[in-house]
């Protein structure tokens, strides 16, 4: 009885806590942040001590020296923002997941349903910046299935989709093509291809119902899914600018690293492209080549490929292509706004705008500086990641 | 902005236009073996837009004109590759099925491919590249330049023949010991000479069967085989031991096609029927490593005088490499063959106008004529002596030094 006794005001207490940390979690709704160089990506380019008015996860107001509401104001004076980091092609949280090797054609396939939210290497992405993730099948299948836009998270609860059909993965890579099945070359994959959309499309003329409605392969004949192409060398995009041709389609090249010689047929097809990031054992024309491209006006974009690469290295990226002439916006802008307009999420991710999603990243220093490092990550205007001041 | 970039493609038509109609390049030549036989002396070559507008005497030179003397040289046509053997493209062979007529590989070209370098700087400046022999029907040919930034640029028509290959090859692969390796996709029909017979009087008999439908009805696999029927496209069978050779005559009576003849190690054999069928023969390579496993046994018994038999009966006849012999080494089979006997004037017609002709393809390339590519080479000597070199390639117009 004498414990019984105790335990309730014990209880009470703990209870007491507890409120006050939730309460303290739910005051984050509505405040500002002050003081900061903010890089928006957007149209206001470049503000030095602004302040930013965040309610309900989104961006309210962005201005400087105006009346303010009386909230609660984050301080952070002398540090930069930068917007979340999309990443429009990525394995996180579900490598060995995102591979269903068993036939050539998984275009039922969706990828929300993989994504781990407690991996490790969410929290490893969320620290390096990247709030927002465009969940990818793997490229050894033709077809590799659909992927899915999401918020990256660590609360497992709330895991928010953007857009759960965004892209149907296509892959002329070499790893398709195997030895031991068909396609055994590049031209026979585009055939085997060919061939299993015609199949559906004399389905859909005839209204044949023995199709799962689910099939990717499906939707983009109706239109309703772009193809989002692997292809890396000369041959592969080249293959791969065809098809799209053939097809009558637009679509989104990943990989990319010889498109600087198909710049052209890239503009005539109205083709981007998502290139693998510039790693330390690339070639060192690699960042030219990106930079050429870019410069030529192909909407192109870096993806991180995590966690076959670091997520470092979007901003290494960034990085080279400002050594190679771009301005230090226009390099930002590759890894921000640039993939979310590819993925078609512009209006609600990409870069510090009135309206848009509260995810952005305090830095120590200038974004492209790799010394300077990450204080803090917010994604839909909370904090989750707060690292050392 | 928009005014800056207007100046500046003003500018750029301009700029274009005064090159264009200002500055044609001139060639004098001092000896011009035309590649049908004929020879032209101290004449003008004008190059206008990687097109030959004017070969002749008596053209007057502007002052501003850009003018390549070769008065002392000797220029012949660009030698073309009826069937090459490059290793431009990754896979050449799609192994999933055995008939696959709709393969082509234009747009698996690596354009920068050390075999194209090879092949320009020896003066091949066009070849045939089809798939591999892997299959029965391995798909169709495309032409191409062999310079180029992308393969579009470098293409001269596409779809040109379909393959068709007799012999053991297509069934290489097919079969493991038994006890031995996986029962996967390669386990299959054909295995040896007796299959490929089948498989391809299964799918041209299927075709013959559907020879009522309309052509909205096929597919598109179905849809190659009957213009191969109806003598349209022709088919070329890549076929070298008497044995096969005989099979596609037979097969020729059973269907009606027409066909062309590439490897032939035994065409001396069939000379007769060659000439009374008006068959085209691409032939070699001679000299080759020899002795490559059980399956090219056959390639042995390439017999270097073929060539001047050939010509002999008037038989249409060109020159191919393969995987034992480099591209390169394509006028060297001409030049053996002229030891043996092979007149000059037939030699350079096999490397140029014949070879176009056999591609379908002598429109635009074949020998130095109005209106067709301007594809030259410079020699410094008659071609087919081998102390004379080749000094200079034009390739659509545009000069390249083989020797830098």
């Amino acid at each position: 009885m004498r414990r019984h006794k105790l335990s309730v005001p014990l209880m009470s207490i703990l209870l007491i806590i507890v409120g006050i940390c939730l309460f303290a979690g739910g005051t984050e709704e509505a405040y500002l942040i002050k003081g900061a160089k903010v890089y928006t990506s957007g149209i206001q380019g470049v503000l030095t001590d602004a302040t930013l008015f965040i309610e309900n996860g989104r961006f309210k107001k962005i201005a400087q020296g105006e009346e303010w509401p009386s909230v609660p104001v984050k301080n952070y004076s002398g540090k930069t923002i930068i917007p979340g980091m999309v990443d429009a092609h990525s394995y996180v949280s579900g490598y060995y997941h995102l591979l269903e090797n068993t036939e050539v054609f998984t275009s039922d396939l969706i990828t929300a349903v993989v994504f781990d939210a407690l991996d490790p290497e969410v929290k490893l992405a969320l620290e390096s910046g990247i709030t927002t993730v465009n969940l990818v099948p793997r490229n050894e299948n033709l077809v590799g299935g659909i992927s899915s836009i999401l918020k990256l998270t660590r609360d497992f609860n709330n895991i928010s989709v953007l857009k759960k059909r965004s892209f149907l993965k296509i892959s002329f890579n070499g790893e398709v093509i195997r030895p031991d099945r068909a396609p055994t070359s590049l031209m026979g994959a585009e055939n085997l291809l060919n061939q299993e959309m015609e199949t559906i499309k004399s389905g859909l003329e005839q209204n044949r119902e023995d199709i799962f409605p689910q099939n990717g392969l499906r939707s983009m004949l109706e239109g309703n899914l772009p193809p989002m192409i692997a292809a890396s060398s000369l041959a592969e995009i080249n293959t791969a600018l065809q098809w799209l041709k053939k097809w009558l389609m637009d679509g989104v090249i990943v990989g990319g690293e010889e498109a600087h010689l198909l710049i052209p047929y890239l503009k005539q097809n109205n083709v981007s492209v998502l290139m693998s990031p510039i790693l330390p054992f690339y070639p060192e024309k690699w960042a030219k080549n990106a930079a050429h491209l870019i410069k030529q006006g192909i909407p192109a974009a870096f993806v991180s490929y995590m966690p076959e690469a670091d997520p470092l290295s979007l901003r290494l990226s960034a990085l080279m292509l400002y050594h190679q002439g771009l301005t230090q916006q226009e390099a930002l802008k590759t890894i921000t706004l640039i993939p979310a307009q590819i993925l078609g999420v512009a209006d609600s991710v990409g870069s510090i705008e009135e309206g848009k999603h509260a995810d952005f990243v305090v830095l120590e220093g200038e974004p492209l500086d790799l010394g300077s490092r990450i204080i803090a990550v917010y994604v839909n205007g909370r904090a989750v990641f707060q690292g050392k001041k | 902005m928009f005014r800056k970039s207007l100046f500046f493609s003003l500018f750029l038509c301009l700029f274009g236009i005064f090159c264009h109609a200002q500055n044609p390049v001139v060639i004098k030549a001092g000896t011009v073996l035309i590649g049908n036989g004929n020879v032209l002396r101290n004449v003008f070559i004008v190059v206008e837009d990687g097109k030959i507008v004017f070969v002749g005497k008596g053209y007057v030179v502007k002052p501003d004109a850009h003018v390549l003397d070769f008065a002392d040289k000797v220029i012949t046509p660009g030698f073309i590759a009826a069937n090459a053997h490059m290793d431009v493209v990754k896979q050449t062979n799609e192994e999933g099925k055995e008939v696959t007529p709709q393969m082509n590989l234009l747009y698996s070209v690596d354009p920068r491919a050390k075999d194209f370098d090879k092949a320009w700087r020896s003066g091949v400046t066009s070849v045939y590249l089809a798939p591999g022999n892997l299959n029965v029907f391995p798909g169709t040919g495309t032409v191409l330049k062999t310079k180029g930034r992308t393969p579009q640029d470098m293409l001269v028509r596409n779809h040109v023949h379909l393959k068709m290959v007799l012999g053991r090859e297509p069934g290489q692969g097919n079969s493991y010991p038994s006890g031995f390796g996986p029962l996967d996709l390669r386990n299959r029909r054909p295995q040896n000479r007796m299959g490929v017979v089948f498989i391809i009087r299964y799918t041209l008999t299927d075709l013959q069967n559907k020879s009522g439908l309309p052509d909205a009805q096929l597919t598109p696999d179905e849809l190659l085989f009957r213009q191969v029927l109806q003598g349209k496209t022709p088919l070329r069978i890549s076929a070298r031991s008497y044995m096969d050779i005989k099979t596609a005559f037979r097969l020729m009576e059973e269907f009606g096609y027409r066909w062309i003849l590439v490897g032939g190690v035994d065409a001396y054999r069939h000379l007769d029927e060659l000439k009374a069928n008006d068959i085209p023969v691409i032939y070699g390579p001679v000299y080759q490593k020899k002795g490559r496993g059980d399956f090219n046994r056959e390639n042995d018994r390439y017999m270097a005088r073929t060539p001047v038999l050939l010509a002999e009966r008037g038989i249409r006849f060109s020159f191919q490499n393969n995987a034992e012999s480099p591209i390169s080494a394509l006028k060297d089979e001409a030049i053996h063959a002229v030891e043996l006997g092979l007149a000059k004037e037939k030699a350079l017609k096999a490397l140029t106008l014949d070879a176009a002709q056999i591609l379908g393809v002598a429109d635009r390339l074949g020998s130095v004529a109005k209106g067709k590519d301007a594809d030259l080479l410079v020699f410094d000597g008659d071609p087919f002596e081998p102390s004379s070199s080749l000094l200079s390639v034009v390739i659509d117009g545009k000069l390249f030094d083989p020797n830098k």
